[in-house]
């Protein structure tokens, strides 16, 4: 059961980084280059 | 009178005509149209504008102070940006990356990886005011005639968590601070460019707010 408990784990984790990804840069918007 | 502007492609007048992001490159020279030339003329100035195009908080600290004192300007222009962007050299050059700067990603994903995972909002928030209160205090022992201001609101969720460094900002030389009003508010409606950067009538809107400040000031 702890390699599914990990792969829960990691999944997770993937998807708050990419919200707080998503987050930044929606409040930093501008495109430079 | 001789004014030194430093902050990002705010400061720098990206996508204005002269400045298209298509044509950009690390050689370009800022707009004549953006808003410290505009202000320069209306003041009868000489401009040294040393912004960058997607430049943080923390090029534009430690420009503004290195050329404070190598130089005596009459007034400076120190513009502060988005919290989250990082002040990195590459090849002997300030090398700007932003959250948004996708195209840094083939060439280097560390930099996505560091957003996602090393990246803390009240850190940053905090290297900010420290840096802003350690130059407003600076120009006052200098005697420096200054203005500061952001291109969008630096009171949010994060400052909250720092009400004694808060309460140290000299409100009377940073523009919109009373307020929370950043020059993305004094643009107003305006035309932008696809980049999301005001076009010449924001610019020139921007211009007489900092003009009609520092007329009151005196």
């Amino acid at each position: 059961m702890n390699w599914l408990k990990s792969i829960y784990n990691r999944i997770t984790l993937e998807l708050r980084y990419r919200k707080k990804l998503r987050e930044l840069r929606k409040r930093d918007p501008f495109i430079y280059k | 009178m001789k004014i030194l502007a430093v902050g990002c492609s705010f400061t720098f007048g990206m996508e204005l005509p002269d400045c298209p992001a298509s044509s950009y490159n690390s050689d370009k020279t800022p707009s004549k149209f953006a808003y410290p030339a505009v202000l320069a003329n209306k003041l009868t100035a000489d401009l040294t504008n040393l912004s960058l195009p997607g430049g943080s908080n923390g090029r534009t600290f430690r420009t503004v102070l290195d050329n404070s004192v190598k130089e005596k300007y009459d007034l400076i222009i120190c513009q502060w940006t988005d919290i989250g962007r990082a002040d990195l050299r590459y090849e002997g050059k300030d090398f700007p990356v932003t959250a948004s700067s996708r195209w840094l990603d083939n060439d280097f994903p560390w930099i996505t990886e560091y957003f996602k995972k090393h990246y803390d909002p009240e850190h940053s928030y905090q290297i900010w005011i420290t840096q802003a209160i350690a130059l407003q205090n600076h120009f006052k022992l200098l005697g420096q005639r200054y203005v500061f201001l952001s291109m969008m609101s630096m009171q949010d969720k994060q400052g909250k968590k720092f009400p004694h460094l808060i309460e140290q900002i000299d409100a009377d030389n940073y523009l919109g601070w009373e307020t929370d009003e950043a020059m993305v508010n004094w643009m107003g409606l305006c035309p932008k460019g696809p980049g999301g950067h005001p076009l010449e009538l924001g610019h020139e809107r921007i211009a007489e707010k900092i003009y009609e400040h520092l007329s009151n000031r005196g």
